[in-house]
């Protein structure tokens, strides 16, 4: 995910593991293992069971959840809906946290350490006290619904409260630092340098952040991007909280079945559904990394 | 001229990085910036390159005021320390970089990459990635970008760092040939002097921001005009010495080793002054002699090969000096003897405290 | 207190019959309390209503079991709906060992086999029988009033009916909440009731909402502040409790009995089966049917009192409606029809 930067000794460094110690090949098992048994426990085997679950029908096995969810064009809409939150969202929070990440990353200021601390502050707040947060400013006497209104973007009575467009606001502004910080890790790890070797070889200050810093952090802005995408899908507090009943989304839809309407196989219906969604994405964006490995390669 | 520098400054908050900087250089000369770590070498180097903007001064090259143009269009030939390739270009894609952002047509830029891939004998290695290459074959790469936009300036910042000794002087040697060969107007910056002596055709000696002296590998190494750099360049010995007598521009010192008779310019010479003298170590003569008669005794013995580095203490006062000697010269020079060192007045550089 | 009604096996003739005898104000004497139960170390975990309702329930009722018994209660916030999922999927091995439900999940609850009966719990006899289970699984120890909370400034005159939402003057001032807010959904069926339909005919009910369709919907009553507060929102279909608090948070906002009735929450507790301080439970179960402390939570937040020797001061009477005055719905229609009634809901009033 990391951008190459040039490796000097690139050419010696394979032969170094050969002739180590035979230890070494037993090492990262030894490493991962940790990781992958936590990793199975608490993920993969609640996820088939939640998947059995999502087979149940009654005391038999039935494919009829799935079979209610795609004959309903209501549903789609409900997975529509949510696509749309994530893609939304993700492209709000990359428009916005991409030129912060990279000022922070090339600021060289000893402000820049307090301002990325600064950027990622809300992190330390609980989703669910930012979008109490946002209440407050969406009502419809709230200062962001008000200032809406002056704008003349929207005509009174106007709240920004229960809809998807205060949904998409508040959840931007949880995610943002998500994005902010892996960015900022992306840039830091390109070397100032070789955007200066592109301008002085005659690129412009803008396209030499185009062909080069922003070509290299591509892998990294694809993961933030994901990251931002998985969570705005899945997320459940923001919508609930700021949405209301007319933002209905997959994860608020999954919590009305669990919780209100205790039908737990329809629930693990819509999270599967939703989770094949998250695979899918994660899928295409490894192939499209991997992709580029080949044209880099390409003569 | 083809570039000229005038006063070229730059400060950051109360810090000087560099102060006054003047030189002007000749079509196809390449001159190089020398000076210990912190000089202010890089800083001037990217102040012609146009990434960091001067706080005062111009920057002329072919009679157009490049000071406040951006570095794009500035039209010059960047080779960084670290190489800063393109992570993600081939090699042959890295070198047509420029001519790219030139507009220049696809058949011909083609012929160019190839042409300089020859030349730098990167010939097989077009289609790898740069952390497919070694570090000298990346510097090669890094080199041809930069001289395949046929730029008006080269700018080399310590281009040779990253490789071993061995590769240094002869990729030293060959950029030379090309840069010749190219007639290309070059600044490079280093700081090791014996690269800066073999491939510069005039040296910038920096400290502290400041040029101490600029001039030909043998004008700064045999006639050094501070202190600094006497002492920066090749190694010296200096000697305190008094003027005993002053004849016009004639002066008579005595010092540690004897007296000498000098021609000054200057008031800083008159008669009574304290003044330091400077000498090389291959100029001092050394004989052995009686144990009593000698003006000091051999300390160590540094054996080089072709040369040998001679310590002597001298026996008034704890002065060390260093004396050079062909390697094969060594004929009743041990340690512990006692010797004579004579030098000659011609082979003295006088400064003034 | 959002949360669904699920009470399917609630008998109505029972509960009326119980209502009637709340109303009536039964003279039984107060029975004699587990005297010297010692339950020092003990600690008991029951879920909660959250916020200051559960402060006010502990202060009322479970500090003083505390203090005599030498236990130690605690209160798990959680609303009702994901306590019974909380229930289900923590069944066989209960953490929690007591429950509050204030949506009907008690009934559910019994019928999967997650709670069990009540042992010596001396003031479950004065409880009337339709607000208690038959068998001693569940009872109830308060009941909430719902019907109009308005704006006392923006309505002068208090709203006497569920057809008042209709005024066009009101309209763009109205707020309800969505029906997987218990009240929601009574919201809907005492509109179907307005108008000519019922728990059997819910078509006038969703008919009548969709008028409101354009109005501001929302979850959970924590959006009531915000609101009250801005001003603008008028009048919403919401419980006494509720009304009483916001008021009391200095919003002008007060409660108003419709005609059609006003529709009776019991608010219920439980044993989760096999819980591990069954016996601490039973013994706090019964100080939440003690008089003192359904005065106190009645004082606290105007919740109605189920035991029949509950006597109220008398300016706290003519604020809370009687147990007897209160509309019951048919709970096990709502939820035989909930699922359906919830899709229907999003489908045609949410969107
Ligand atoms: N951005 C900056 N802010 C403040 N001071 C700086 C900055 N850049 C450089 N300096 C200071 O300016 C002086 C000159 O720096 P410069 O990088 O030009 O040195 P150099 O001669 O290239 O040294 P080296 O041989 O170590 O590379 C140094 O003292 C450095 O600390
Ligand atoms: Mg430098």
């Amino acid at each position: 995910m990391t951008a190459a930067r040039p490796v000097l000794d690139a050419p010696g460094t394979d032969g170094a593991a050969a002739s180590s110690p035979r230890l070494i090949p037993y090492v990262p098992v030894l490493l991962f293992a940790p990781c992958f048994i936590i990793y199975a426990v608490l993920f993969i085997w609640p996820q088939l069971s939640l998947l059995a679950t999502s087979f149940v029908d009654g005391n038999q096995w039935s494919v009829a959840h799935y079979q209610r969810f795609l004959g309903d064009g209501y549903y789609w809409e409900l997975l529509g809906r949510t696509l749309f939150l994530g893609v939304i969202t993700t492209v709000i929070t990359l428009v916005l946290g991409l030129p912060v990440a990279y000022l922070l990353a090339r600021m060289q200021s000893r402000w820049a350490g307090f301002l990325l601390v600064i950027t990622t502050f809300p992190l330390l707040v609980s989703a669910v006290v930012r979008s109490f947060g946002w209440m407050v400013l969406f009502f419809r006497d709230g200062l962001v619904s008000k200032l809406v209104v002056a704008l003349g973007l929207a005509s009174p009575p106007f709240q920004l409260m229960y809809t998807m467009s205060g949904v998409v606001i508040a959840l931007a502004q949880v995610l943002l630092p998500l994005m902010v910080l892996t960015l900022y890790g992306v840039f830091r790890s390109i070397d100032r340098d070789l955007e200066l070797a592109a301008m002085s070889l005659g690129a412009r200050p803008s396209l030499a952040l185009w062909l080069v810093t922003l070509r290299l952090a591509r892998g990294g802005i694809l993961a933030g991007s994901l990251l931002v995408f998985s969570l705005a899908i899945s997320t459940f507090a923001t919508p609930s909280l700021v949405g209301g009943a007319r933002a209905h989304v997959m994860s608020t839809a999954i919590y009305e079945q669990t919780i209100e309407l205790l039908n737990w196989p329809f629930a693990a219906a819509l999270s599967s559904i939703l989770l094949v969604f998250v695979l899918v994405l994660a899928l295409v964006y490894g192939r499209v990394l991997e992709g580029r490995g080949q044209t880099e390669a390409r003569p | 001229m083809e570039i000229v520098i005038e006063n070229l400054a730059k400060v950051y908050g109360n810090a000087h990085a560099v102060r006054d900087f003047s030189v002007t250089i000749a079509k196809g000369e390449m001159v190089a910036l020398l000076g210990p770590s912190g000089c202010g070498k890089t800083t001037t180097l990217r102040m012609v390159a146009g990434f960091i903007k001067p706080s005062a001064g111009r920057i002329v090259v072919r009679g157009r005021d490049l000071t406040g143009l951006p570095p794009h269009k500035r039209d010059t030939g960047l080779v960084f320390q670290n190489y800063a390739l393109f992570p993600h270009l081939t090699v042959a894609e890295n070198i047509a970089f420029g001519l790219r952002r030139r507009g220049v047509p696809a058949a011909e830029r083609d012929t160019r990459v190839a042409n300089m891939i020859a030349t730098m004998q990167l010939t097989g290695l077009a289609d790898r990635l740069p952390r497919q290459l070694s570090g000298g074959q990346q510097q090669r790469v890094a080199v041809a970008r930069a001289l395949v936009i046929n730029p008006s300036i080269l700018l080399l910042d310590e281009p040779f760092s990253n490789l071993d000794a061995k590769l240094r002087e002869s990729t030293g040697l060959e950029l030379r040939r090309i840069q010749r060969e190219l007639g290309l107007t070059s600044i490079f910056v280093t700081h090791d002097q014996n690269e800066a002596m073999a491939i510069a055709d005039r040296i910038a000696v920096m400290n502290g921001g400041a040029v101490e002296q600029i001039g030909s590998a043998v004008d700064i190494y045999e006639r050094p005009r501070t202190r600094f750099v006497a002492d920066f360049i090749g190694s010296a010995n200096f000697l305190s010495a008094t003027v005993e007598a002053r004849d016009g521009n004639v002066v008579t010192l005595r010092h540690g080793l004897g007296v000498s008779v000098l021609p000054v310019e200057g008031q800083a010479f008159d008669k009574g002054r304290s003044v330091t003298l400077m000498v090389r170590p291959e100029c001092v003569a050394i004989h052995p002699a009686a144990a009593e008669a000698g003006l000091g005794t051999i300390e160590t013995i540094s054996y080089q090969g072709s040369s040998a580095h001679i310590f002597v203490k001298l026996r008034d006062g704890d002065r060390t000096m260093l004396v050079e000697r062909h390697g094969r010269e060594l004929a009743g020079l041990e340690v512990g003897k006692t010797v004579d060192l004579n030098v000659k007045a011609q082979d003295l550089t006088l400064f003034a405290a | 207190m959002s949360s669904p009604w699920n009470i399917d096996q609630l008998d109505r003739r029972a509960f009326m019959a119980a209502l009637a005898a709340v109303g009536a104000g039964s003279l039984l004497p107060a029975s004699a309390e587990a005297q010297g139960a010692d339950f020092k170390g003990r600690q008991l975990l029951s879920s909660g209503f959250g916020g200051s309702t559960m402060d006010i329930i502990q202060k009322a009722a479970f500090d003083p079991f505390d203090a005599a018994t030498g236990a130690k209660s605690t209160q798990v916030p959680m609303q009702s709906a994901a306590a019974l999922a909380r229930m289900k999927a923590e069944a066989g091995n209960p953490q929690i060992d007591m429950y509050q439900f204030s949506g009907g999940q008690e009934a559910q609850a019994k019928s999967e086999g997650l709670t069990e009966p009540m042992k010596s719990v001396p003031n479950l006899a004065n409880v009337p029988g339709g607000l208690k289970d038959p068998d001693g699984h569940w009872v109830t120890w308060a009941v909430i009033a719902e019907g109009i909370v308005y704006n006392k400034d923006k309505i002068p005159t208090p709203p006497t009916s569920y057809k008042d939402f209709f005024k066009p003057e009101y309209k763009g001032h109205i707020a309800f909440p969505a029906i997987t807010n218990g009240f929601g959904m009574d919201f809907l069926v005492m509109l179907a009731r307005t108008f000519g339909g019922g728990e059997d005919n819910i078509e006038p009910g969703f008919a009548a909402l969709a008028k409101l369709k354009n109005e501001t919907i929302f979850k959970a009553a924590s959006d009531l502040p915000g609101l009250f507060g801005q001003g603008d929102i008028w009048i919403i279909p919401y419980d006494t409790g509720n009304a009483f608090k916001t008021a009391q948070s200095g919003l002008p906002v007060a409660f108003a009995t419709p005609q059609e009735g006003s529709p009776a929450v019991p608010i219920t507790s439980c044993i989760a089966k096999g819980a591990k301080n069954a016996d601490v439970a039973n013994g706090a179960i019964n100080y939440l049917l003690k008089p003192e402390a359904q005065i106190a939570i009645a004082q606290g937040m105007r919740w109605s009192a189920s035991n029949v020797n509950t006597k109220l001061p008398a300016e706290l009477a003519s604020e809370i409606p009687a147990v007897s005055q209160l509309a019951q719905l048919d709970r096990a229609k709502i939820n035989a029809n909930r699922a359906a009634w919830t899709e229907r809901w999003n489908r045609e009033i949410a969107r």
